[in-house]
């Protein structure tokens, strides 16, 4: 899940990186903000899940 | 009463007979002036030769041996520097001059901008150990104390040189043309992204140079800003010896690599001579390459770390943990506030020529961002628990001030004010999601003040530049001024989200994966027996506070120093 989480993340980038190929600024601009969304949930959402699945104030 | 008509009629026929002729003659001068002032124009200007200074003299000895309480004596053509005394003043002497008092002027600016930027360690130091517990006060003050060393020592030895080894030439501070070695690829329709710089290693070589050194400073004391926000995150449990390995790194490598991606002529900064994104990725004073990076890095520390003992119950609520000294964090907020008139307008670099008198407006902008994102803060505090909470009040300052370093050069002071303001509430918004949704544990809240605000900060380039920013002409190589969406120029946005998307995707990424190895190597994590005792003894060998006994509450447990 930690894994999936910087793969997410990185992809997003990948994403946002890939919005120069994207004709018009309308869809770059659409491109770019899904790239940025992307690596957050990688970071934000399953990265700190996975964490939180184990959290020591659990124990 | 027949002469008295003709007297009056005499009267009338001399008054119109002078308008007449009035307005015969009006534009004859008139064309005569300007045909006067168009001859002088067009003729040719006598240029000035080295025999025309031979007449030029300063005050004497005499007048000078007196004194001068009116100060119109000192400073003249007897200052200026002679190459040869046997030739005198010559012209080349006072071209040279001229050249060489707007390169001094742009020194002193950045040097003395860079000492303020120096003294915000102070307020970060007061600022983090007035929102931690008395009994980690030595521990997270030593922690401020030495980031400055280990972040220098990285930095000197190859941070600079990745960052900044290619930036060359920045005309104010004389070109730096040592530093002219880019690593660069070829990606995406094959064009030229820089990935770090190769010369500067140690300051040696031909980097031994006067200008390069005033840029080391400057962009030493931000790489130090950038490191020290994550002590504030990681505060109370984290070993001193991972703390140390942990900063060496992000002064070494994580820093530099996005500092030269958007300063030093990295790929970043290109976005816009090669793919057309407005003028490519635009961060003034580094919202993004000082905070969100500083921030990024907090967040993978804070994740691999845990929260402290205590924050979070067995459901997942989190406790309250209040700082020791709340007079300690807003006079440290205060420092701050004074040390980013450096951080802004000193990011110019330099006072003289290129667009640079901007750094009024910068200033500004700067103060009122600090002002309306403080007022933010205390605002949604105010509504949403009734007080206007001091340590929240002290972040949505920082907050506005974080947001404004990216914009503060290209915004107007109505676009300053609504950037801080936002920030104000965005940081409220973002301590609330990081520890209650996210549950990572911030003490001092950086992850929000400096990741979420300057994230929200390189975005506001995009929105809010106002298209009358003149730096030399051009900005990352593009010429014309930063325009954001709101001004007519929606690309700028894009090259400010592929910016974000960097630093979320790529720098966070980097920093977590190396404070794992750290976390496996040296142990990221103090024993559960010193963080409860306080990590001043165990970690440091010496209280903050030590002539007081120190209660944690909640747990009944003391430290008692027993007077000698």
């Amino acid at each position: 899940m930690k894994i999936a989480g910087l793969i997410m993340a990185m992809l997003g980038w990948l994403i946002a990186v890939m919005s120069v190929k994207v004709p018009g600024a309308g869809g770059e601009l659409a491109v770019a903000l899904a790239g940025f969304l992307v690596a957050l949930v990688g970071v934000v959402g399953l990265l700190n899940g996975a964490y939180l699945k184990n959290a020591i104030w659990k124990g | 009463m027949l002469t008295r008509v003709l007297k009056f009629r005499g009267a009338i026929t001399s008054f119109l007979c002078a308008v007449w002729l009035a307005a015969l003659l009006a534009p004859g001068l008139a064309s005569a002036q300007a045909s006067a002032s168009a001859s002088a124009a067009s003729a040719p200007a006598k240029p000035i030769t080295d025999a025309d200074l031979k007449s030029v003299a300063g005050p004497t000895a005499d007048a000078l041996a007196k004194g001068d309480p009116g100060g119109t004596l000192t400073g003249s053509a007897n200052d200026v520097v002679v190459s040869d005394p046997k030739k005198g003043l010559t012209l080349s002497d006072l071209v040279n001059m001229v050249g060489q008092n707007r390169i001094a002027i742009n020194f002193v600016w950045t040097l003395i901008t860079g000492y303020l930027v120096m003294f915000m360690q102070a307020g970060f130091a007061a600022v983090e150990t007035g929102l931690c517990r008395a009994k980690n006060a030595n521990h997270t003050m030593m922690m401020n104390f030495m980031v400055y060393g280990f972040g220098l020592f990285a930095y000197w030895v190859m941070g600079f040189a990745i960052q900044q080894g290619g930036c060359a030439p920045i005309a104010n501070l004389g070109g730096l043309s040592p530093l002219n070695s880019e690593f660069t690829v070829h990606f995406l329709a094959g064009k030229p992204w820089g990935l770090f710089g190769e010369k500067g290693f140690f300051l040696s070589g031909s980097t031994y140079d006067v200008g390069i050194m005033v840029m080391f400073l400057f962009q030493m004391v931000f790489m130090d800003t950038a490191t020290t926000i994550v002590t504030g995150a990681a505060a109370e449990r984290w070993k001193f010896a991972a703390f140390a390995v942990s900063t060496f790194f992000l002064g070494a490598i994580t820093y530099p690599l996005f500092g030269n991606w958007a300063w030093g002529g990295g790929w970043l900064s290109q976005l816009g001579v090669n793919y057309g994104l407005g003028h490519g990725y635009c961060d003034f004073a580094g919202s993004g390459v000082v905070h969100a990076v500083g921030g990024m890095t907090a967040l993978a520390v804070s994740m691999i770390i845990g929260p402290r003992i205590g924050k979070y119950t067995r459901s997942g609520k989190p406790n309250p943990m209040p700082g020791h000294d709340i007079t300690m964090v807003l006079i440290g907020c205060f420092i701050l506030a004074f040390g980013w008139f450096g951080f802004n307008p000193g990011s110019t670099l330099g006072a003289s020529g290129a667009g640079n008198l901007r750094i009024g407006s910068i200033a500004v902008n700067t103060m009122l961002a600090g002002c309306t994102g403080s007022f933010g803060a205390v605002l949604y505090m105010w509504i949403r628990f009734g007080k206007p909470d001091a340590s929240m009040s002290a972040n949505g300052l920082l907050a506005g001030l974080v947001a404004i370093t990216a914009p503060s050069g290209f915004v107007n002071t109505v676009g300053a004010a609504i950037i801080g303001f936002v920030a104000g509430l965005l940081v409220c918004l973002s301590v609330e999601f990081v520890e209650r949704i996210m549950k990572v544990d911030d003490p001092v809240g950086a992850i929000s003040v400096h990741g979420t605000c300057g994230l929200w900060g390189v975005l506001s380039v995009g929105l809010f530049a106002d298209g009358t920013s003149n730096f030399g002409g051009s900005w990352n190589g593009v010429n014309g001024s930063v325009t954001g969406l709101f001004y007519g120029d929606p690309r700028q946005l894009v090259a400010q989200l592929i910016g974000c998307a960097t630093l979320v995707g790529i720098i966070f990424t980097l920093s977590y994966l190396f404070n794992l190895l750290v976390d496996v190597v040296v142990g990221q994590r103090v024993s559960a027996q010193s963080e409860l005792e306080g990590l001043d003894l165990p970690e440091m060998g010496a209280l903050g506070y030590p002539e007081f006994q120190l209660v944690t509450p909640g747990t009944g447990r003391s430290i008692e120093i027993a007077a000698d």
